[in-house]
Parts: C-alpha cells; structure tokens; sequence
C-alpha cells in the first residue's frame, strides 16, 4: 500500500490532473497579484470566481460559444471587482468586511441566479452548454510520459503558463509593475512622483477582476460544461494564499499555486485507492497550512523587531 | 527686477482648519544660491515647501519661476518645472533597489511598454559622476544607512530634473563626516548652477552654508538676512524671540545605587553579526550616563537588548535594581520603570495614525494606570495629554489631531514629553533633540539634568557628541561594538573623546593629554 502511493506521487495522471487543476488557481493568482501588490487588501476572490463559473456557462448556453462565455465571465468579474473598488478605495471601507460580505454573498446570489434562469437547484448540466474544445496536440502527445501529462488540453490551460512568463515581465521588466510596486510600498513617495494611487489600484483591480473571473469560467467550462452551488469551493481562498506566499514575485506565486494543485491532484487520486474521501480532500487545504507554516518560521525571530 | 529670482513665493497663506501655518509668505530665491529657511518648530517651514512643490494648494499667493506666474495643478507638474524635494521623513521604497528608487515614475522607456535599463541606468551614473555621488544601486534601501538614503533622495530629485533643490533638515539624521560630505555636494551643486533651499535647527551649520538666511517665526517672515550682517545669538533671538544659551547647567549632587547593571553584554543583528561584544557599565541613580560612538558602532543593538526588543547572547546579564531582566519583555520593563525614548520617533515612536491623546498613553497603558480598572479614564488622560503639551509646548490644536500631521519637532517633543512625565526609575534616551529648535533644546537639557537631579537614572545615547558631552556625568565611547571609558564630565576634550570615537585607545588620548602638559 504504501510503495502503491509512492508511486502515485509521480503518476502521469496525478501530474496530468495537476497541469490541469492548477489553471484556475493560475489565472486567479497570477491576475490578481498586481492588485495584492499594490496594496489592496482584496480578499473577495471566491466571489469573483464565481460568479465568473457561473456567467461563463451563461455566455455559453445562449450563444453556443464557450469564448464569449468566457468574455461574459470576464465581464461579471470586472463588474464586481469595481464594486470592491467603489467601497474600499473610493469610500475607503474597510476592505476584509467588503471583502467577506461579498464572498459570502456570492453563493447566495449565483444560486439564486441559476435557480431563476435555468429553474434548477444544485447544479446545472445542459448539453447547450459548449465547452472549450480540446487542442490537437499531436507532437506533444508523441512524447513519452510528458504526452500524457500535458497534451490534450484546452487552449486557456496553455494560455495559464504562458501567463506566468508575461506577469513576470509586467512585474519587473515595465513602468506600470515598477510603480505597482511603489503604490503597495509607499503610497505618498508614490504621489510625490506624480503617481496617484488610486489609480493604479483601480487598473489592478481590473485586471484582478477579469482574470478571476477567467479562472471561474476555466471551472465551468474547462471540461464539465456544468455549474453548480459554491463550484470553486474554497480555490479564491488559494488564489489569495498563493499570492501572500508568493510575496509579489508571478515565478513563486505559480510555484505555490502548482503545489495547492498537486496536492488536490493527491486527493483526487488517493480517493481511488478506497481511502476515506472526506479524510483525503483535506489534504490541500493542509498543504496550505503546511506552506503558510514554513513560509512564516522564516520572519519569525523570537524577539519583536524595529528593523523587520 | 524679478528675473534675477529663480524663485519668488509671493504673499502665501495656508491654514489648517484654525490654524495658520503660512501666514502671508514672501520668500525670493537667487540662482545659484544656498537659501536658508530657519524657524522654531511648526514654524511652517515644512508646510512651505509642501506648498512649492505642490504636495499642498495655498488657500492664497502666487509662485514665480525664473519670472513667470505658474500654474502647477499637481506635485508632478512641479517636478517637471524643476522643483525637487528631500522631505524631512524621506520618501523612499523600502523593498526596492535604490535604482529602481530613482526611476519610479520617470523611466526612460523603449517599445513604448518596456523600463530601458540601459538609458536609466546611464542617466543614473551620469548625475552621480557628475555630481561626484557614490552610491550603490543595485541594494535595497532597507539595507543601507541614512546617509546613503539622502544621497539616494538627491540624486533621485536629480534625475527628475530638478533646478531647485530643496532639503528639509537634512542634517538631523548625519553624523560630522556625514555632514561633510553633504556640504561638499551642495558646494557642488550650487557651484554647477543648481539653487538648494536648505532648511536646519543648527545654526552653525547655516552660517556655514548659507548665502542668505530666511526666519519664520508662527507662519510669518520675520528677516531675510545674509550672515555676514549677523551673529548666531542674533539669530537664535530672532527665531526663539528672546536670548538663548545654549549651554547645560549641571547640579551637583550625590548618586544612588546602580539602577542599571550590565554585565558581558553581546548583541548580535539581524543579520546574525556581532554588534555589541562583551560590554560592562553601570548606570547609577541620578547619574547620567551619556554612550558617544559614530553612528552604526553598535548603539541601536545595545539599546534594543537593554528594552527587550532583541534578545541578547548567551552569558549577557542585564540588572535593574539588581533584578535580572534579560528575558522581560518590553510592557514588563515598562511597569518596572523603564522609559525609553527611540530614535526613529515615527516608525518606534509614536503610532502616526493615531491621535496625540493615544500616542501620549501608549506604552504606559498598563505600567502607570489610566485606566479605571477595565476602561479608559479620560478625564485623566486629557489631563495628562495636556500637561506634555503644556510642559514640552507641542504646538498642535486638539488632542484628538493625528499625531502625522504634527511637524517633525513636535512629535519628538511629545514622544519625549511622554517619557520625561512618567515617574521611570531609568530613562534610556536615544538622540533626544533630533530636529528640535534652539529654544526647545535648552528646555529639554534643562528637563534630563532636573530628572537625574531628582534621582533618575539617564542613559542617553546620542550622535550630537556635544550633548553627551554637556550633560554627561560620564562618558562612555563606543566603536566597533566595544564600550571604552570616556572619563568624567568635562574630564577629555572634545578632541579626544572624537579620537576614541574613532577606535583610538585612553592610552592615546592620556599620552596626548600628557604631551599638553609637558
Ligand atoms: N496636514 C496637516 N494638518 C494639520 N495641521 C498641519 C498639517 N501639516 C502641518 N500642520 C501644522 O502646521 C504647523 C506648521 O508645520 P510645519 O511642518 O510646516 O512646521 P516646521 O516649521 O517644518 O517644523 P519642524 O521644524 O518641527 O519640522 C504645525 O503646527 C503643524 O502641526
Ligand atoms: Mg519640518
């Protein structure tokens, strides 16, 4: 049993479902971590991706194109990723209350949206209801173990990795990252150079939203077709853990992200052996302990800091 | 006439809510020149020049460059026309590297979207070879010393393009040979064209730098003067309003048993190096124990052990009263009777954003009451606000104000005021007048020699060595970690405590003292 699990570990399928199920977390993390960077404090990503899932089968289902439900999804999460931006940086709420009074109000409202456009409860399955469609990727697939682990996917997983290249050099290699940078860091340095904070903010939150809300519609269109109560279960929630572990950096931020993966991939997998399910799914939310954990002993020190 | 000025402030007013900060402002500047602006704290120095560089809008008044009537909208707008600042708290990003420091939100860029690092950097090394500048910029700011981060601060108003310089108090923060060598960049800089406005507390140094002098006093000019029409007195009498001395007047009197007891003290930072090694020295009741040292010698490490906020080295002992604290925590030695006043007064001093009635408890909230058991009693803490406000004038106008939007004097006036009025059996005092004015350092000398007089244990440990020196009834040098003995008051000239200083030995500095006397 045990040299069963071992050998689990490195299975194509357990890394195949890795590649996969890290896509959301990607696109969550990645859009969002200029947003973190520049000093918001935004927590409201479960409800962004929500309600992301549950417009992307909504653009989906009426016009039979899964891009223009993810357009739709896109559109939904900078909708709502304003809204954040209305209460908190233009009437300077408190950010954590704004943030949790929409995370927690978001299942209620896209169950309540389901309910009244497609009269189901639960969840939504329909045949209208047109996924990506998946790649041809025939020379990947020649590759032995690696075919199997990456090929056959849909073109917004490709599109996720790619994303971390292009959010590493956003962050270092240009002006806005740069000043991104400086906002989070000191806001009245920043305004002394001719940099207003809240706006840049207001384009990270954007960018935030749309991103997010892309991650949502990768849940419900990336192969299911279906959306049903609370689907992103918990994964806004390891957006905001990878960002903080990442600490700013697009490179580390995909790193943890893979990790949370790779661990729900475990479960998944472990699932199969006849392990208790409920015991198993606790395992990414206790790599996400694990990572805060580490990541946390290295600032600790003992004694309380002036210089830290 | 007017097109000699570069600058010309006409007629600026600015308030506060009821208060008057800037009260009808002329101020003209030559091209070329150094313009020293001087005044008491809350003066409105700093106010007035968060006015030029459009940080805040006058309520009224006019500002004139090379001649003509401008119309800023923003701070940027003022950069561009060649306004540059280095604000009293500097304005600078921890977490990046100094060149990424300078080029935030002026980059030079290529491809429309991409930082050209080639064409920043170039322009970087070229002001600082031009302006003889040596700085490294590929460090973090966090790990580099306040000198280097106001050599930072003018190369970055540098590279923005700046004509007129302006630097609010830059010397607070620089030890002698820091001092130096900012005066040698100004000298510099004005002599390849730049006009530097420079404002200071030191009178010394503004007769040293300065080609004319400008004195506000309650928001208002008082004189426009060139120093060579008058003294330092004259002008400390025009700034303060009456004559100052600046002079400590020491009481005799009989010191207790030690409060402070160190034993083998080593330290190390954060970074895990050693900072203080081995160190031995008492501090008696009423006695005041002034630590000399160039700055970075160690004197932050051993200050953080003796308050609890870094854990000192296996075999180190610390005793208060003879009661070993070395494991207490901060609150604990607080309630014992510990007062400490930091050097960095906004980020370890006071909480900016809260108000001056809450700075004015904070720390003492459990050691000393005001509290009527579970709740806040404040009838006493208005009293208690109200009398450092009184005792130690901080100029403000409610007590419920930010402690941020005090000016810079002020909040060291009430982080020490806090500290003088609790009944502290030891005081440990880090660079207590730093960026106050003439009138208020007497005031304070005259307050720490009282205290010990009144059986107070003192340690102060300050970078102005004249103030060791005046206050101290003993004195001890620090360098490279090591504490030496700097002999009684007035026992070693200034001279030689300045070679210990430097890591000289006593018997150097005796061999000297025995040469004058041959
Ligand atoms: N943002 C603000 N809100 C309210 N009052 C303010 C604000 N900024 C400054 N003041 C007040 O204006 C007065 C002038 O302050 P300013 O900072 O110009 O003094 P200063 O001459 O620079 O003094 P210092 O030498 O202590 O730095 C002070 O009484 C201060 O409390
Ligand atoms: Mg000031």
């Amino acid at each position: 049993m045990g040299w069963e699990i071992l050998k689990m570990t490195v299975y194509a399928s357990t890394l195949g479902i890795t590649f996969r199920s890290a896509v959301p977390l990607l696109y969550g993390s990645l859009g969002g971590c200029f947003n973190q960077t520049s000093g918001c404090n935004n927590i409201a990503y479960e409800c962004v991706m929500l309600f992301g899932a549950l417009f992307g089968v909504i653009g989906s289902f009426y016009t039979g194109n899964p891009w223009i439900g993810a357009l739709c999804a896109m559109g939904i999460g900078i909708l709502v990723a304003l809204i954040f931006g209305m209460f908190t940086i233009v009437f300077h709420s408190n950010s954590i209350v704004v943030g949790v009074a929409l995370n927690s109000g978001a299942w209620a409202m896209t169950t309540l949206l389901m309910v009244s456009l497609f009269g189901s409860r639960g969840s939504f399955t329909d045949p209208g209801i047109i996924s990506f469609s998946r790649l041809n990727t025939s020379l990947i697939d020649k590759i032995p173990y690696l075919g199997s682990v990456l090929g056959q996917n849909v073109l917004p997983v490709y599109l996720a990795y790619a994303m971390i290249a292009v959010s590493y050099i956003v962050m270092f290699k240009t002006p806005f990252g740069l000043r991104i940078r400086g906002v989070g860091q000191n806001e009245v340095a920043a305004e002394t150079a001719g940099i207003s904070a809240v706006k840049y903010r207001m384009i990270s939150l954007v960018m935030m939203g749309a991103f997010v809300g892309l991650s949502g519609c990768c849940l419900s269109l990336g192969g299911l077709s279906m959306f049903s109560e609370n689907m992103t279960a918990g994964r806004g929630f390891l957006c905001v853990a990878s960002m903080i572990v990442g600490g700013g950096n697009p490179i580390k931020i995909a790193l943890v992200a893979l990790l949370f993966a790779y661990s729900d991939a475990m479960s998944q997998i472990l699932t199969t052996l006849g392990l208790n399910g409920l015991l198993v799914s606790t395992i990414p939310y206790i790599a996400v302990i694990v990572v805060l954990l580490i990541s946390g002993i290295k600032s600790f020190k003992g004694t309380a800091d002036l210089e830290g | 006439m007017s097109d000699e000025y570069i600058l010309q402030m006409k007629h600026i007013r600015k308030t506060f809510a009821r208060l008057v900060a800037n009260d009808d402002i002329n101020l003209d500047v030559r091209k070329g020149t150094v313009h020293a602006l001087i005044g008491e704290n809350g003066a409105g120095k700093s106010t007035l020049m968060r006015i030029l560089t459009h940080i805040y809008k006058p309520d009224s008044g006019e500002i004139w460059l090379n001649g003509q009537k401008t119309n800023f909208k923003t701070p940027l707008e003022a950069a561009r026309a060649g306004i540059g600042m280095v604000h009293q708290e500097f304005m600078l990003y921890n977490n990046l590297t100094v060149y990424d420091n300078i080029i935030l939100g002026f980059e030079e860029k290529h491809g429309g979207i991409f930082i050209d690092k080639k064409a920043c950097r170039a322009k970087i090394e070229g002001i600082c070879e031009k302006y003889q500048f040596n700085i490294p910029l590929d460090e973090k700011i966090k790990e580099l010393p306040v000198a280097m981060l106001q050599q930072v601060e003018i190369v970055k108003a540098l590279y923005r393009g700046a004509e007129i310089l302006i630097l609010d108090e830059p010397t607070s923060v620089l030890t002698p040979s820091g001092i130096r060598g900012l005066f040698k960049a100004i000298r510099f800089l004005v002599d390849s064209g730049k006009t530097i406005i420079f404002i200071s507390h030191k009178l010394g140094e503004v007769f040293e730098i300065a080609d004319t002098i400008t004195v506000l006093k309650d928001g208002k000019v008082v004189a426009t003067v060139r120093p060579d029409e008058i003294d330092e007195r004259g002008l400390a009498s025009l700034m303060v309003g009456r004559e100052v001395i600046l002079q400590a007047e020491k009481k005799d009197h009989p010191f207790g048993p030690p409060v402070l007891k160190v034993e083998n003290l080593s330290v190390r930072d954060k970074e895990g190096i050693l900072r203080v090694k081995n160190v031995s020295f008492e501090v008696r009741a009423g006695e005041i124990v002034g630590v000399a040292g160039v700055a970075g010698s160690g004197q932050q490490q051993l200050v953080e052990a003796l308050f609890g906020l870094r854990a000192p080295e296996p075999g180190s002992q610390i005793l208060f009263e003879g009661n070993p604290i070395n494991r207490a925590t901060p609150a604990q030695r607080r309630c014992m009777g510990i007062g400490y006043v930091p050097q960095d007064r906004l980020g370890a001093g006071v909480n900016g954003n809260a108000s001056i009635w809450e700075n004015s408890i904070m720390g003492y909230h459990i050691a000393h009451g005001f509290s009527s058991k579970w709740l806040l009693n404040h009838r006493e803490i208005e009293a208690f606000t109200d009398r450092i406000v009184d005792q130690f004038m901080v100029k403000r106008q409610k007590n419920s104000d930010k402690v941020r939007t005090l000016s810079g004097g002020n909040i060291q006036k009430l982080v020490v005021g806090r500290e003088f009025l609790q009944e502290n059996k030891l005081l440990i005092i880090e660079d207590p007048t730093r960026g106050i004015d003439v009138g208020a350092i007497e005031f304070i000398w005259s307050k720490i020699i009282e205290l010990a007089a009144s059986g107070v244990g003192i340690l102060i440990v300050s970078h102005e060595l004249n103030e060791v020196l005046q206050l101290s009834d003993r004195v001890l040098v620090i360098y490279n970690g090591e504490i030496s003995d700097g002999g009684r008051y007035r026992e070693y000239t200034e001279e030689q405590i300045g070679l210990l200083m430097l890591g000289g030995k006593l018997s150097d500095v005796q061999g000297d003292v025995q040469n004058q006397n041959q």
